[in-house]
């Protein structure tokens, strides 16, 4: 039962972390490094 | 930057799909990447293209020439690095309009300081290798040309660049599963973590700072830093993986790094190990003197400096740690293993070198009049 309920919570983080990914993206981010 | 685009993301994603429909054709990720690497560069800019053929097929023949030069090889050698690094040196100056010309601006410098540590590894191998550095030019182009990692890294290396060339792109369910989940962290990181910090950040940086303002702005952008690279170089990783090619790791447990020289072998890794492979170990061999060593870690950081940027920061940057890894050798504490000390000194060297390298991070800040600012705030304690 565990890992089952492990790989629930293992989805459902990464589908948070994409949802807010969608929210935020903007396409007119830059990544600091290109700066040099 | 081509992975905060939607259309980038996209095709990019769209090119992984492809790779995995095509699994069973040997050469697929040879042939195909080829093609999609010309078209995506040249989708985003004709003159980044043509730009890069023509670097890419110049050097190549510079590749070819060496690996089967019989005579004066070593000056050979070290003149075709002196060109790369020329023509890097002289875009860069075009860039920062020190000079002007209608055909050269900041676009083609897109990726270069990267690229061109990645062709100098080539001729390193042509060099050691001799001519049986044999290397087809499409595998040559992927390598210089391959878009997840084109713009920032990390650091690809020819040869393992090369073995992978050989294995068809197959990549099973749990290499997917993987990668897909590393690409969503690295998003998260790159998109949401570093905009949620770089707006508090710009609300402090706006105050009149203090020392304690200027101590957290410090400790602020370290770990925004750390989010902004360690996210981009998981978003190349996972897609990197998905198209066949094992890429190398950026970041590992820098922040557990009990000195300097331990700490540049686990932040931006693929650098740091640039610079040791292809200048220190090149330079001093095997079992270098103290002295040697000191001398090649103040050179090598100066030379990350001016990696990173034409600045006075960057050498004051570059110097600033170059000379504390140079104590680190001199005082033989460039090496703490773990096992062989308490916890308390481990965690506590670990500690020291955190503070070392927050006391400097501030310049990668591309804003340099903030930098100063900053700078200016920490000496301006509360009670003065």
């Amino acid at each position: 039962m565990a890992p089952v309920v492990r790989k629930i919570i293992e989805i459902l983080a990464y589908l948070v972390m994409l949802v807010l990914v969608l929210i935020y993206f903007t396409g007119n981010g830059l990544f600091i490094y290109e700066e040099f | 930057m081509w992975y905060l685009n939607m259309s980038s993301l996209l095709a990019i994603a769209g090119m992984a799909i492809v790779l995995g429909l095509t699994r069973f054709w040997p050469q697929n990720k040879r042939i195909l990447l080829l093609v999609f690497n010309l078209c995506f560069i040249g989708v985003y800019s004709q003159k980044l293209a043509v730009f890069y053929i023509a670097y890419t097929l110049l050097n190549y023949a510079a590749f070819v020439w060496l690996a089967w030069l019989k005579t004066a090889r070593f000056p050979s050698f070290l003149a075709l690095i002196a060109a790369n690094v020329a023509c890097v040196t002289v875009l860069r100056l075009f860039a920062m309009d020190v000079w002007q010309h209608p055909w050269f601006d900041a676009v083609i410098t897109l990726g270069l300081i990267y690229n061109v540590l990645k062709v100098i590894d080539a001729l390193y191998f042509a060099y050691f290798i001799g001519k049986d550095a044999v290397v087809p030019i499409i595998d040559y182009a992927n390598y210089v040309l391959f878009v997840p990692t084109f713009t920032s890294g990390p650091i690809l290396k020819f040869r393992d660049f090369m073995a992978d060339a050989k294995q068809p792109c197959r990549v099973d369910a749990q290499a997917a599963e993987t990668s897909v989940k590393r690409i969503i962290l690295g998003l998260f990181k790159k998109i949401v973590l570093v905009t949620w910090m770089t707006d508090l950040f710009d609300r402090v940086g706006a105050m009149e700072l203090t020392t304690l303002h200027s101590l957290f702005l410090m400790v602020w952008f370290y770990i925004l830093i750390y989010f902004d690279f360690s996210g981009y170089s998981d978003i190349a990783i996972g897609f990197g993986r998905l198209m066949g090619y094992n890429i190398p790791e950026n970041f590992k447990r820098p922040f557990l790094s009990p000195t300097l020289t331990q700490y540049w072998r686990n932040w931006h890794a693929t650098l740091g190990d640039w610079f040791r492979d292809h200048i220190f170990t090149f330079a001093a061999r095997k079992n270098p003197s103290r002295l040697t060593a000191a001398g090649l870690s103040l050179l090598i950081m100066l030379l990350i400096g001016l990696w990173h940027g034409f600045s006075w920061l960057y050498v004051a940057w570059g110097l600033y740690h170059g000379l504390l890894m140079a104590g680190e050798n001199l005082l033989s504490q460039s090496l703490v293993n773990k096992r062989k000390v308490s916890k308390a000194y481990f965690y506590g060297r670990c500690l020291l070198t955190q503070a070392f390298v927050t006391l400097a991070v501030i310049v990668y800040c591309p804003d340099q009049e903030m930098v100063l600012k900053i700078y200016r705030g920490l000496l301006h304690l509360p009670f003065l």
